[in-house]
This record gives structure tokens, C-alpha cells and sequence, in this order.
């Protein structure tokens, strides 16, 4: 069950547009390691933990992850707004506004679209976690790069927020990590699947 | 342009002192989705509960404030402030940029 809110998590108000900037940034909406995909690994691998603490961090982290996915789109929407033709075709953003004028939709910078193989579901908790700890660094990593590209004060000021939650959630991922591993036989983490075998002791 | 003004109804608050308490209900609650995750891997730390309950505390506080002033920030507040029109599909979204 979710509920929402009718704002976002750190405020967005851009006053110029650009077009060129926003199909770089468009690439962590749905992009290889954006928040689609970081809010859909979490919340559909949570059922294959049998540790509550694990479900829950996946639940509360992918939570937060959906309120990011709203940030990126709203810093996109700002940055396309009132955009004259000249300014689309200017900008190379005349390939987007073809197929999609100046809606939303999940795509990378260079135009592959969303796709549910940018994540994995293993159904094994300690593959699952692993697996969330680099997806963390990934999305930190291509923050960086955007960073490094955007000058405007009203786009990087969110960006670095967003930035930031990736190495907290990292820490957290960690964490949980090490939660799991201690429940488990510590001579052999991978003698069994918890989310699997029945006899597995836990 | 070719169609009917469909936003005639909607509000805009005052922006400034709304933003302001928005502004406000963000750091708190952000504080609180940070100690949330602590908490989750944290089980036992009763320092970072304190900090918990005494921010909720004042979110609440603020929420309340902001929802008789300005709207819902919630669908289950809609009723709170006694008004005569639907506002959950009047005030701003939140891409707007407005508040």
C-alpha cells in the first residue's frame, strides 16, 4: 500500500529551460541506473527475504526511490517547458519531442528505452544486496557525471541531493548486508538460499 | 489556445509564506526519512527514536498548520480545513514549481 503526498522530497524550481540539459538528466528517470530501476529492484526483490529488517530497508529505500523518480521527472518537465521549436531543434532534442512532444517517458540520455534488464530480482538475498550496493554506486557515479556537465545553480542543487541519498543508501544496503550474514552459517554464507531452502536453519 | 480555461478553479497560495512552511515540513520530514533508514539497521538505538518522535512531533504540527492555511498535503486531511470545494484536485502539483 503506498500514499501520496502531494510534494517533493527536495524542492525543484528551475527558471531557465534547457533542452540539451535535460536529455542528459532524463537518463536517471529511466536510464541503466536510474530511479525506475533502483525503485523497482528494491521493491520486487523485498519478497524473497525471510529477514524483516532486509524487507524493510528494501521497502523504505525503494519508497524513497519512487519520491526521486518524481524529482527527476519534475527537473526534466521545468527544463522543457515553453521551449520554442528553435530552441528544441537547437538543443538535438527535436529526436524526443518527435515521439513523446513534451511528455515523460522512461529512456536513456542516448535514447534505448526503459527496460525491466537493467535490474535484477535473483530471489537470494545476499545476490539481491550485492547487487543494491553497486546499483548505488552506479546512479552515484552518473550523478557525478551530470554534475560535472551542469553549471546551472537551480539543477545542480537537487542533483546533489540526489546524489547524496545514493551513498547513504549504500551504507544502508551495507548494513543490511551484514544483518544477513549474520543469520546465516558463517564457515559458509552460500550453503543454502533463505529464500529457498527449506532447510535452511534461520 | 483552442481549448477551455480548465484550470479556472485552481489555487495558488501565497507563494512566499507558503514555500516557506513547505520549506519548513521538507527538512523535518527529510530528517525523518534519514533516521527511518538508521532505525531499520539500528534496532536498539534509543537516542535516534528520541530524535524520531521528537521530529514527528513537530511535523505533525507543521502539517496541520500548512493544511489549514493552504490545502491538503494528504488526501485524508481534504476535510480538515472546511472548505466547500474539493482542494486535493485544486492545489498546485508538485512539478509546478509554484510553491
Amino acid at each position: 500500500m503506498w500514499e501520496y503526498e502531494k510534494r517533493l522530497q527536495f524542492p525543484v524550481k528551475i527558471t531557465q529551460p534547457n533542452a540539451k540539459i535535460a536529455q542528459i538528466i532524463m537518463s536517471q528517470y529511466g536510464g541503466p541506473d536510474g530511479e525506475m530501476g533502483a525503485s523497482l529492484r528494491y521493491l520486487s526483490q523485498r519478497y524473497a527475504t525471510p529477514f524483516r529488517e532486509v524487507a524493510g530497508i528494501m521497502t523504505d529505500i525503494g519508497t524513497e526511490e519512487l519520491a526521486h523518480l518524481e524529482m527527476v521527472a519534475t527537473i526534466v518537465h521545468q527544463l522543457t517547458k515553453n521551449l520554442t521549436m528553435e530552441e528544441i531543434e537547437a538543443a538535438g532534442f527535436d529526436k524526443y519531442y518527435v515521439d513523446h512532444t513534451l511528455g515523460i517517458w522512461p529512456q536513456a540520455a542516448g535514447g534505448v528505452p526503459f527496460n525491466a534488464c537493467e535490474f535484477q530480482s535473483k530471489g537470494d538475498v545476499i545476490t539481491d544486496l550485492v547487487e543494491d550496493m553497486a546499483a548505488e554506486q552506479k546512479a552515484r557515479t552518473t550523478y557525478d557525471n551530470i554534475l560535472r556537465m551542469v553549471k546551472d545553480p537551480e539543477v545542480c542543487e537537487p542533483i546533489r541531493f540526489l546524489r547524496e541519498r545514493e551513498l547513504v543508501h549504500f551504507q544502508r544496503f551495507g548494513e543490511a548486508l551484514r544483518l544477513t550474514k549474520e543469520r546465516l552459517n558463517c564457515q559458509n554464507y552460500y550453503q543454502c538460499n533463505p529464500g529457498f531452502d527449506c532447510n535452511c536453519d534461520n | 489556445m483552442g481549448y477551455k480555461n480548465m484550470n479556472n478553479k485552481a489555487i495558488y497560495p501565497n507563494k512566499r509564506e507558503c514555500q516557506d512552511l513547505l520549506y519548513k515540513i521538507s527538512m523535518l520530514d527529510f530528517a525523518l526519512v534519514d533516521l527511518m533508514l538508521y532505525l531499520d539497521t539500528h534496532l536498539d538505538d534509543e537516542e535516534a527514536m528520541e530524535y524520531f518522535n521528537h521530529f514527528n512531533m513537530n511535523l505533525m504540527m507543521l502539517k496541520k498548520e500548512y493544511t489549514m492555511q493552504y490545502g491538503p498535503l494528504k488526501v485524508e486531511n481534504c476535510a480538515d480545513n472546511n472548505q466547500k470545494i474539493w482542494q486535493w484536485a485544486l492545489t498546485p502539483m508538485p512539478w509546478e514549481g509554484v510553491v
